[in-house]
């Protein structure tokens, strides 16, 4: 309660018992009551000014990187004798070191600042406004300002360096790139035999063939190499993925979408981001660094979540160019496979990369023998899904999340996918 | 912090011992015992740090007006109040600087806080004490006009409340 309200009211009601009673004791009573009221009506600020900056030492930051929040609150009016200003920190946000609020006086034009240093896990958090509380010395008259000054820290997704991965989607673009378009041109890959054309080096002449055809001349062809689309597809379904002691698989789904991400940018690829769970959060293909940021962005606020519907049947395939690479990032469900299947069948290259979840739980188990009995059993019925997989074209990475992601992404460098057995 | 706590302490004792001596041997002792229980409650909610809401405050007023009603001596009621504001005014300076994080307690601004407090009481003790000593006789008319002046006077303090609120 408002205290100035709560001893106006005290002292008029003991004024008015004391002459409605002709008890001159009650009027005695009312008068410390008085002189407390007529000091806050004095002392109040009636008009506080008061602005606030608020500082982050970043704004995106990596995984557990800690961020420096500075708060400066600057008096522009008369005096103010107190000032009560706190910052709400928003949840999942750890405070490392520092003050969130203050308690001070500010003389016309001081400033006062506090700061408090906080890291997080990935994930977008929002500073709400601030607001301050003035008020004389005894908190008589209280008035809240608002403030304004909110801020926001993108935590990126922790990204992994991760060798070129090679992919050999039907469709490419016309740019030239890293990935082979198919197509006879400039290049470094023997692709084949050719007559030969005006303009033609003499290295490429293929003396060979040209010598068992006699008044003919052939050249070697290469094959072009383009930047292709490629298509990245998160798996947010909540019911795909096992959170066990506070460490949950998506995050390692989510590392695993962004090194892709950077990969492929990198490599001059136009890269575009599907979220498919709870709803779908596309992020339109484009090229280069911003579009890296826009991933990432994207990427640091995904969230498994509950989907409306259980498997990949509304993924909007329209979404990806005809015959370009999507990229599956899930542990995949055996219910999957046929919307998978059908993705391959209109033309689709198609990898999945899946973390494994059979080796993230064992990893949280205690080592028994029956566990490892389980887990081999798991692994099995997993390895038998996977091979449903490749058996229709389509390239599989089981990552193991016990090694990290650039190591397990080796295997596909070496065109080959990897299983693991478990323990 | 700890001075707060540490003149709080004093002024709520101070305040019974002056309701103490206006009750003593008048009604009994129960009046003391309410006060005696409503203050050991309340310094405990405050030495740990939880909020009072004022409701120990509005107790001991009660006992006070009470007292006030029965015609007890005037003067040991208004020193009983007059530490019972200066008590009330702590506890809840305490209930903020709880709040703060530690280290961020103003040292200058709790001096300046408690002066602000003790001026204020002193002149409220003061006031009361003159208006002990000065005796006024009113007319009707008088009494009817104050008491016009007083409703006037509450129905802006609500006002002022119910704006606040």
């Amino acid at each position: 309660m408002n205290r100035i309200g709560l001893l106006s009211t005290l002292a008029f009601g003991l004024i008015l018992f004391g002459l409605g009673m002709t008890n001159s004791g009650f009027l005695v009573l009312a008068l410390p009551l008085v002189v407390f009221v007529l000091t806050g009506l004095l002392f109040g600020s009636p008009h506080p000014r008061i602005t606030a900056e608020r500082y982050l030492s970043a704004r995106r930051v990596g995984v557990g990187l800690p961020v420096t929040v500075r708060i400066t609150l600057t008096n522009q009016g008369d005096k103010l004798e107190q000032v009560w200003s706190s910052d709400t920190l928003p949840p999942d946000l750890e405070k490392l070191s520092g003050q969130t609020n203050c308690l001070v006086s500010l003389e016309p034009g001081e400033s006062t600042s506090f700061e408090y240093t906080v890291k997080a896990r990935r994930g977008t958090y929002f500073f709400p406004s601030l607001h301050a509380t003035t008020s004389d010395y005894l908190g008589l008259v209280r008035r809240m300002i608002p403030l304004g000054a909110s801020g926001s820290i993108a935590v990126l997704p922790d990204i992994r360096r991760i060798p070129t991965i090679p992919i050999r989607p039907q469709h490419t673009l016309g740019f030239p790139g890293t990935i082979p378009a198919r197509i006879g041109g400039p290049g470094l890959t023997f692709f084949g035999v050719r007559e030969y054309q005006v303009g033609d080096s003499m290295h490429q002449v293929n003396w060979h063939a040209s010598a068992r055809h006699p008044y003919t001349l052939y050249s070697n062809d290469f094959e072009q190499e383009r930047v292709a689309d490629i298509g990245l597809i998160l798996d947010c379904r909540g019911e795909s993925y096992l959170a066990m002691a506070q460490q949950s698989m998506f995050e390692y789904a989510v590392i695993a979408a962004a090194s892709l991400a950077q990969s492929f940018l990198e490599n001059g690829n136009r890269v575009g981001l599907v979220q498919y769970g709870q709803y779908i959060s596309w992020t339109f293909p484009g090229y280069g660094k911003i579009q890296r940021e826009r991933i990432l962005a994207a990427l640091a606020q995904a969230n498994p979540g509950a989907s409306l519907v259980d498997h990949f049947e509304y993924l909007p395939v329209r979404f990806f160019p005809p015959r370009s690479q999507i990229i599956l990032v899930s542990p995949i469900q055996n219910k999957d496979l046929e919307v998978l299947f059908n993705f391959r069948a209109r033309g689709y290259a198609l990898m999945v990369v899946s973390p494994n979840p059979v080796s993230f739980e064992l990893s949280t188990l205690p080592d028994r023998t029956s566990v490892r009995l389980a887990g081999r059993i798991a692994q099995i019925e997993r390895i038998v899904l996977l091979r449903q997989l490749q058996q229709a074209g389509i390239r599989v990475l089981d990552w193991d999340i016990t090694i990290p992601f650039e190591q397990a992404v080796l295997a596909l460098t070496r065109g080959s996918a990897r299983f693991n057995m478990g323990a | 912090m700890k001075l707060v706590r540490q003149i709080f302490s004093l002024s709520l004792a101070l305040s019974l011992v002056s309701l103490t001596a206006a009750f003593l041997g008048k009604p009994g002792w129960v009046p003391i015992l309410i006060g005696l229980s409503i203050s050991i409650q309340w310094a405990f909610m405050v030495w740990n740090g939880r909020r009072t809401l004022s409701f120990s405050f509005l107790g001991l007023l009660a006992l006070l007006v009470y007292g006030a009603a029965i015609y007890l001596p005037a003067g040991w009621l208004l020193g009983s109040l007059v530490m019972l504001l200066v008590a009330w005014d702590l506890s809840e300076f305490s209930e903020h600087l709880v709040r703060l994080d530690p280290g961020r307690v103003d040292s200058k601004l709790v001096h300046h806080h408690i002066l602000r407090l003790f001026y204020v009481a002193g002149v409220g003790l003061v006031l009361g004490g003159l208006a002990l000593v000065i005796k006024v006789r009113l007319g009707f008319g008088i009494a009817v006009l104050l008491g016009l002046s007083v409703f006037v006077g509450l129905a802006g303090a609500v006002r002022y409340l119910r704006r606040s609120l």
